[in-house]
């Protein structure tokens, strides 16, 4: 049941996420071509200035509408959500056999691969534009060629001294915390449409902003204790480090949990 | 199984008013029943409850012997008074979800009754009209093999001719291990196909019985009786 | 068949009437077979329920016999038949006087205007 939840909650989406990956790519492209243009631009030449003016434009046109896909996706699948379990469409949602840990789950899981995917298309198509944007400049090329090699064994040097751990926490950090911020984002909507009789839409950002403040005092605590109870910075670090995943990944769990309890006992759908 | 549906007690409160109030209630199997009330009586929020849309304040409710969740889910095919698909849909897809998340769905005799109707099975959801998107929707629901049907006003605005169809679509997927609750406020449309009917009012039953022997004693339709009774009660 | 229904009457005792009505007027002939419950419902667009509970009950009359599995045919007692005609005819009577009562008309003034009815029928030939 839940695999086939997770493919409509997929079919669903990936149309739109499509057309998202596609304007990705044009801007990348347009971002490359601008980029290009204007690393080769000599500074000179009159005539060349309307397509400088143009190019800086499109080049900003270009970051912008990478900027805007991702809060696109974003939004695209926090419209889901809603849009599926929370207006008519959830009579059908619910009243599919499935429990309501599937339900919400299959959401959750959708919307963290959909992500995914699209940083990974992000990341190729910023890839890209760079490409594009430094493929004219020969000169800089060769440069940066030549000082490859000191280069890496400088970053070689940085890297072997970092603790191998640090590096792997850090990591853990940014996953919990991507982690948290969507479930929390669920939550808000699940909370902006169940608890709210009108505006939901605006109730449920406002129970975002109102869990980020609430979040962000629990983390400046979660900081702060280990300051506080020690004097070894090294001890200090790793307490932050360690406990910060740790309390986000139960923050997490928490609102999920909240969220399956709002939707398991007080949905009211109308 | 004797008994397709049992409640006890069962108690909706909102923060004014309770919309079910102590209902108590048993569904046998095989018996085509009218819930019949006036608006605000609590018809579509008993049925809501029934399909798992709705928790209770208090009570109890049972289907088939099992609790109100996926199990009960399965066994119940539920008509809601609204469009509850995705617009950009196609009729196809819609057959297609059916079939993938409930088991007892008969695609063949969907695809019958779609024939029937001549409705195109690629057109998209919002390009038909309303009549048909009701009729649609009527046949995913009857082509489950449920054990409980809850239509929720299938016959409310639909003309004399859609409503005579949905009527015999109702009498031609008889099952006598099924049950189908038709919550309604157009009694006289319906009350030739009842066997059994409820008088809801406030959230409570205030009469039931089987049809035929409430107008023998009578010697009145359901639908006279029903003016009757409602005529002298408050708020109706 | 034609089945229209009052609402302030059983159903049942209203399809069993109907189906009376056509035995007599030859279109469901002595021995003939009766549609299973489920088309005749269909036809008729009552409850498979109601429909089985006439069908029952005009079993029990004796208007209509069980076949097992080959389902339901009409009688070919012929003394069924008479009686259940008879009672029929005599229902109608009754009924008819009863409405000539309402205008203080007396059942042998009613059979008069009955018999000048006929009359008028001879004379329109």
């Amino acid at each position: 049941m839940f695999t086939k939840l997770l493919k409509y909650e997929w079919r669903a989406t990936r149309e739109l996420l499509g057309i998202l990956c596609l304007v990705c790519l044009g801007a990348s492209i347009l971002g490359g071509l601008t980029m290009r243009y204007l690393m080769l631009f000599d500074g000179g030449d009159t005539s060349g200035n309307f397509l400088t003016v143009v190019s800086i434009f499109g080049m900003m046109a270009a970051m912008f509408a990478v900027g805007m896909v991702a809060v696109a996706s974003l939004l695209l699948f926090l419209g889901r959500f809603y849009k599926s379990r929370f207006t008519d469409e959830g009579y059908l949602t619910f009243t599919l056999p499935v429990t309501t840990h599937q339900n919400l789950l299959s959401s959750l899981v959708n919307t963290a691969i959909g992500m995914l995917l699209m940083v990974l298309v992000m990341g190729a198509c910023l890839l890209l534009w760079l490409v594009i944007g430094l493929s004219g400049s020969q000169d800089l090329i060769r440069l940066v060629w030549q000082e490859m090699p000191r280069l890496w064994s400088a970053f070689q040097e940085i890297w072997g001294q970092i603790p191998w751990n640090y590096v792997a926490m850090l990591g853990l950090n940014m996953v919990t915390s991507a982690g948290c911020t969507l479930v929390m984002l669920m939550l808000s909507v699940t909370i902006g449409s169940v608890l709210a009789k009108k505006h939901k839409v605006l109730a449920a950002v406002g129970v975002f902003y109102g869990i980020r403040v609430l979040l962000s005092m629990v983390l400046g605590l979660s900081v702060l204790t280990p300051i506080l109870t020690s004097q070894d910075e090294q001890l200090i670090m790793l307490r932050i480090i360690r406990g910060t995943p740790l309390l986000t990944t139960l923050v997490a769990v928490a609102g999920y949990f909240l969220m399956y309890r709002l939707v398991d006992k007080r949905l009211n759908l109308n | 199984m004797s008994c397709v549906l049992q409640a006890e007690g069962l108690t909706k409160r909102y923060h004014h008013a309770a919309a079910l109030d102590g209902l108590d209630l048993q569904l046998p199997a095989g018996k085509i029943i009218g819930l019949l009330g006036p608006n605000g009586s609590g018809k579509t929020t008993f049925m809501k409850i029934a399909a798992g849309l709705l928790t209770p304040t208090t009570g109890q409710i049972t289907v088939c012997g099992q609790a109100i969740g996926p199990k009960s889910k399965a066994l119940v095919s539920y008509l809601p008074d609204r469009n509850c698909f995705s617009k950009r849909m196609k009729v196809a897809q819609m057959l297609d979800c059916y079939q993938d998340f409930f088991s007892d769905f008969d695609r063949a005799r969907a695809e019958d009754m779609l024939s029937a109707l001549a409705i195109d099975r690629d057109a998209r959801f919002q390009t038909l009209s309303k009549g048909t998107q009701e009729k649609v929707q009527l046949v995913l629901t009857m082509s489950r093999r449920a054990r409980l049907y809850l239509l929720d006003e299938p016959i409310g605005g639909v003309d004399p001719a859609a409503r005579d169809y949905i009527l015999h679509t109702i009498i031609n997927n008889y099952d006598p291990d099924a049950t189908v609750l038709i919550s309604t406020h157009l009694i006289s449309d319906v009350e030739r196909v009842l066997d059994e009917f409820l008088f809801l009012y406030q959230g409570k039953v205030i009469r039931q019985g089987e049809a035929d022997a409430a107008r023998e004693e009578s010697g009145k339709s359901l639908d006279e009786l029903f003016r009757e009774v409602f005529k002298c009660l408050p708020n109706c | 068949m034609n089945w229209k229904f009052s609402g302030d009457r059983p159903v049942y005792q209203q399809i069993m009437e109907n189906i009376r009505g056509s035995v007599l007027r030859g279109e469901l002939p002595p021995g003939g077979k009766i549609p299973s419950v489920r088309d005749l419902a269909a036809q008729a667009q009552v409850n498979p329920n109601t429909m089985q509970r006439a069908m029952t009950e005009l079993e029990r009359e004796g208007l209509l016999v069980s076949g097992g599995t080959s389902g339901r045919t009409v009688t070919t007692n012929l003394e069924v038949l008479s009686d259940m005609k008879e009672q029929i005819l005599e229902d109608l009577a009754r009924e008819c006087a009863e409405k000539f009562m309402v205008f203080g008309v007396t059942p042998s003034q009613a059979a008069q205007r009955l018999l000048a009815l006929d009359q008028k029928k001879e004379e329109m030939k």
